[in-house]
């Protein structure tokens, strides 16, 4: 058979690529890559395998990917209108829209490393066999051929490089699982490690994470120590291999979940849930994201040892509520049983490992763009581009508070709406020009629907709506309803002249705007504005339903993008400048809250998270001496327990380092509630004189 | 109406568990290291010179000639304040303040529920410092009477120094007493504080026989309040005594910075410098040799 593959693919790589069904390209482009690539072996080596994104680069898809070659793709297919097309465009120069497509997805390894490759592709030739007369399955089928034969032959590649390099252990780990589910723990973590590195070629690179794997490495696990041919500490030493692999992509989003319940509500964290957080512990690598899924029967012990993690300020893990994430799912159609087996992908999207192909990058709405759009008749302050506002009210008309806020909500879903059939518009093309053969043949239901995973073969096919600059257009609204409405300080028709103006000439205003009440602070009012346009928004997008079958889901995390999207935004009501940042993910906006996380969480406490399908973030700061104290540490540890009571659905802290506290020192108004530790009492670092802040920021740097 | 300086929420130093520290106005000593200067008087104006970009629109609204602005100095005659604090309405800069907000009683109360579910995790409740909370003891007493009917854990830190029946009123709703000690010689005392600590200790050993649970707290200025003989001398009074633990705090210059804002003189030496490891480990180990248990971890 590789012989086959071989001679196929070099004919294959002469000839017009294009001419070919897309599903069997892919196919061949996966296995023509892994059937060359370079692979290396040591005789000291303990795992086998190498990812290596560059080399990879350009190997596969002829379609160059990107947002605006696919909104030209769709034009050219015919899926969206000439007008369609414009709008999107402008709407994502603007900044009004993000969008980064593909990927993103927990691979079914569990099921895999279960089933092993003689049987999958015995399966895969049953339905070859079963199924002759679609044509279209067919080369589905045939495509699922091509990437388990190319799989199982780079592995025995690797086999064939150790045997030369006198790796036997290597050697023999490889062809036993080139062919049959692995036998013993070290094994089983050889072939998690492949698949992986496979998965990553399939997607060039996109988002790839590994979810439970402290459950579905168990069983090997559990086996091999029972029958006493492994322990603790050696399969420490495995898993740090894996570690190694896993850091070679920095920034590469490679999310593991520890921990949760079982479905009948048990606790599950065992050995390889410690294992896992110690391996993070000793080599303080960004990758791979840690998550814990945390319940109220979670040991102590493992709460001590995510602190543990958590204090050396690598801000890891992340904390989920298991309660509130299960809901969250079966919010997006997800039935409990398979809810309750949810993991992360990416930074804190929850999904179903095997099951589940969400786009969950795929879209992300600037809140505050919309305002600022309603405020200037459709145009953007910085690009000058045109969006068409669903009502072109004159400003002058604007009678209330009530009459604004309501008119937001109509444009922000106005928005919404024609977003959402942009992305799944968009989702149409993938199916067409960038599917992804091998990840299918992971994905529950794409062998039984015959369909690739971007076509909707699998499970659960939802589409993800992510939300940036929150809490600034509470602010903003806020700051309207006081200065416009109530005060009347400024008339309504005068803020796009001034916010044009960048508040130059208009200082004053801005400290007063400054000093309206913000969000975060557990004050009623403008929490409550955030709680209402949350509803609203998740309500609507609760009812929409994509093509491929699946849901509409919400998510409000940030990334990086609210600095990309604040770059494209003009000063606004909230008090913020032009081309500065938008609050990140569900955060205050920077230095807004000053009454510490108790407030703050309390501001965060009504909104609805278990309609959060698509995750959230909430990322609380300290200095690296707060946390050595160790009430310190339980007091956090309370905090996280009322906050999770609560509803609430995620936390993750972050200790500052000596970067954040210099730029803290030079721009104090953007730190205000940077708390640090000074003496047997905690005081606001921007508070303190500059001999202080500078003994601070040495004692930090010590630390 | 209660004056206050300051409400700190997720106060984790001041008692047991998550607290909410509310600091009152107003002080009857005068510790010469004080860090929270602040809290001297009731009412007073503060000043941050840093701040201010000299606009002149106090020197304009104030109608008693308090401020000056002279060749871009702002100068400001304190004895001409009365705290009308028009100026600090009209100053954009914040770098005029008070030093104190008034709060209604119920205002407050409100505050301090708001964190109620933190307190109850994690065994907190609100501790009432200052400043010298007690000098509003009249106002604080119904404070407490709500709180204590909601079940929120009160705490108090005080320095005792007034008559008993006034700390006797509250001490019903009071779980721990933080008392700070100063200095046990008399003549010291009245040369770091102003006061006589006579009526102090009195009040120390009347808390100890009402079987109250007390927590020492012992701020250490290097040779100055706190030297192997002071050090002896607490051990002394204390030996046996039924108190919980002795904090010990090290002295530290975080505080000196707000002399300059409230228009004071700070009095304590320059050539005091914070207490290294070493002479606080001495400390710790003079005051072990007597029966008292010391909390660790002063150095953190």
């Amino acid at each position: 058979m590789y012989g086959n593959i071989c001679g196929d693919i070099t004919e294959f790589l002469d000839k017009n690529r294009r001419d070919m069904p897309i599903i069997l390209r892919e196919a061949y482009c996966f296995a023509a890559y892994l059937l060359l690539k370079d692979i290396e072996v040591n005789n000291t080596d303990i795992l086998a395998g190498k990812w290596n994104w560059e080399e990879n680069n350009g190997m596969k898809s002829p379609y160059p990917r990107g947002t605006y070659r696919e909104i030209e793709e769709m034009q050219q297919c015919e899926i969206c209108s000439k007008t369609d097309f414009l709008e999107i465009r402008d709407a994502i120069h603007m900044g009004l829209l993000v969008r980064s497509p593909g990927g993103h997805v927990v691979p079914g390894y569990d099921l895999f490393l279960n089933t092993g490759f003689d049987k999958t592709i015995e399966k895969i030739k049953k339905y070859i066999r079963s199924d002759r007369e679609q044509k279209e399955k067919l080369n589905f089928y045939k495509s699922q051929l091509i990437v388990m034969k190319a799989a199982q032959e780079c592995i025995l590649r690797y086999a064939k490089e150790a045997e030369r390099k006198g790796n036997k252990e290597i050697r023999n780990n490889c062809e036993w699982i080139a062919h049959k589910v692995p036998h013993n723990f070290y094994q089983a973590v050889q072939l998690l490690w492949f698949m992986h590195e496979f998965a990553k070629d399939d997607t060039q690179g996109i988002v790839i994470s590994l979810g439970r794997i402290d459950q579905y490495l168990y069983p090997w696990y559990k086996e091999d120590k029972e029958k006493g041919i492994i322990t603790y500490d050696k399969a420490f030493e495995i898993m740090q291999e894996l570690w190694k692999k896993l850091a070679q992509q920095d920034h590469g989003f490679q999310n593991i979940i520890l921990g949760g319940k079982d479905h009948e509500g048990k606790d599950v964290c065992n050995d390889l849930t410690k294992i896992c957080m110690e391996c993070t512990l000793k080599r303080r690598t960004e990758q791979p994201s840690l998550s814990l899924r945390i319940h109220n029967n979670m040991p102590e012990e493992i709460w001590d040892k995510a602190f543990q993690l958590i204090c050396t300020g690598i801000g890891m893990p992340s904390l989920f509520n298991d309660e509130i994430c299960v809901l969250a799912k079966m919010n997006s159609g997800v039935s409990r049983e398979d809810a309750e087996n949810f993991s992360v992908v990416g930074c804190v999207e929850l999904t179903i490992g095997g099951q589940e192909f969400s786009h969950t990058e795929g879209l992300r709405i600037n809140w505050l763009k919309v305002m600022e759009l309603m405020l200037n008749n459709g145009t953007c302050l910085i690009t000058d581009r045109k969006w068409s506002l669903k009502h072109s009210y004159r400003l002058d008309d604007i009678n209330s508070f009530k009459d604004f806020f309501d008119w937001y909500v109509e444009e922000l879903l106005h928005v919404t709406e024609k977003a959402c059939i942009f992305i799944d518009n968009a989702d149409k093309i993938y199916s067409f020009h960038w599917p992804t053969p091998f990840i299918s043949s992971l994905m529950e239901g794409c062998l039984e629907s015959g369909l690739d995973v971007t076509a909707g073969g699998t499970k659960y096919n939802n589409l993800s709506v992510n939300n940036a600059g929150m809490a600034n257009v509470v602010n903003a609204l806020q700051a309207i309803e006081d200065i416009v409405f109530e005060k009347k300080i400024v008339n309504i028709t005068e803020i796009p002249k001034i916010l044009e103006c960048n508040f130059e000439g208009y200082e004053e205003l801005r400290n007063k705007i400054v000093a309206c009440p913000k969000f975060g602070n557990n004050i009623e009012s403008v929490d409550l504005k955030l709680e209402n346009l949350i509803r609203i928004l998740c309500e609507y997008i609760g009812k929409l339903r994509c093509h491929r079958g699946g849901k509409f889901q919400a998510g409000f995390y940030s990334v990086q993008v609210h600095g990309t999207m604040g770059e494209l935004t003009g000063a606004s009501m909230d008090g913020r400048k032009s081309r500065t940042a938008l609050a990140s993910s569900l955060s205050p906006t920077q230095g807004s809250d000053v009454n510490g996380p108790t407030a703050l969480l309390n501001s965060l406490k009504d909104l609805p998270m278990d309609k959060f399908g698509n995750g959230m973030v909430l990322d609380v700061k300290f200095t690296p001496d707060f946390m050595r104290n160790q009430r310190h540490v339980n007091a956090v540890k309370n905090l996280v327990k009322v906050y999770f009571a609560n509803g609430g659905m995620e936390i993750q802290f972050n200790v500052i380092d000596k970067m954040t506290l210099l730029k803290a020192q030079a721009t104090p108004e953007n730190y205000y509630d940077l708390i640090v530790r000074v003496s047997g009492y905690s005081a606001y670092f921007v508070a303190l004189s500059k001999t202080l802040q500078d003994e601070i920021i040495q004692r930090t740097e010590l630390s | 109406m209660i004056y206050v300086t300051n409400i700190q929420r997720f106060s984790l130093d001041d008692g047991p568990g998550i607290r909410t520290t509310v600091f009152l106005a107003g002080c009857n000593m005068r510790c010469i290291w004080c860090h929270n200067p602040e809290t001297f008087e009731k009412v007073n104006l503060l000043y941050d010179d840093e701040l201010c970009i000299k606009c002149g629109k106090c020197v304009v609204v104030c109608d008693r000639g308090v401020h000056l602005i002279e060749n871009r100095k702002h100068i400001i005659n304190r004895t001409k304040c009365k705290n009308c604090f028009k100026c600090v309405e009209v100053c954009a800069q914040k770098a005029l303040k008070s030093n104190s907000k008034i709060y209604l009683e119920s205002e407050l109360e409100d505050i301090i529920m708001e964190d109620e579910d933190f307190y109850k995790m994690s065994d907190g409740g609100v501790t009432f410092s200052g400043g010298e909370p007690v000098l509003q003891s009249s106002e604080l007493v119904n404070i407490f009477k709500f709180l204590h009917e909601k079940k929120v854990d009160i705490v108090i830190e005080t320095a005792l120094n007034y008559e008993f029946e006034m700390i006797e009123k509250l001490a019903e709703f009071i779980s721990v007493f933080l008392i700070d000690i100063k200095v046990i010689d008399r003549k010291k005392h009245i040369d770091c504080t102003g006061m006589d600590n006579k009526k102090i200790l009195q009040n120390i050993d009347a808390l100890i026989k009402m079987q109250k649970r007390i927590w020492i707290r012992l701020p250490i200025i290097p040779n100055i309040n706190m030297t192997l003989d002071d050090i002896r001398d607490v051990g002394a009074f204390f030996n046996h005594k039924q108190i919980e633990h002795i904090e010990l705090l090290p002295y530290h210059k975080m505080g000196i910075y707000k002399y300059r804002l409230c228009g004071y003189k700070y009095k304590l030496n320059d050539s005091v410098e914070v207490p290294d490891r070493e002479y606080m480990d001495k400390i710790f180990a003079e005051l072990n040799k007597y029966d008292v248990s010391i909390m660790e971890g002063y150095m953190d």
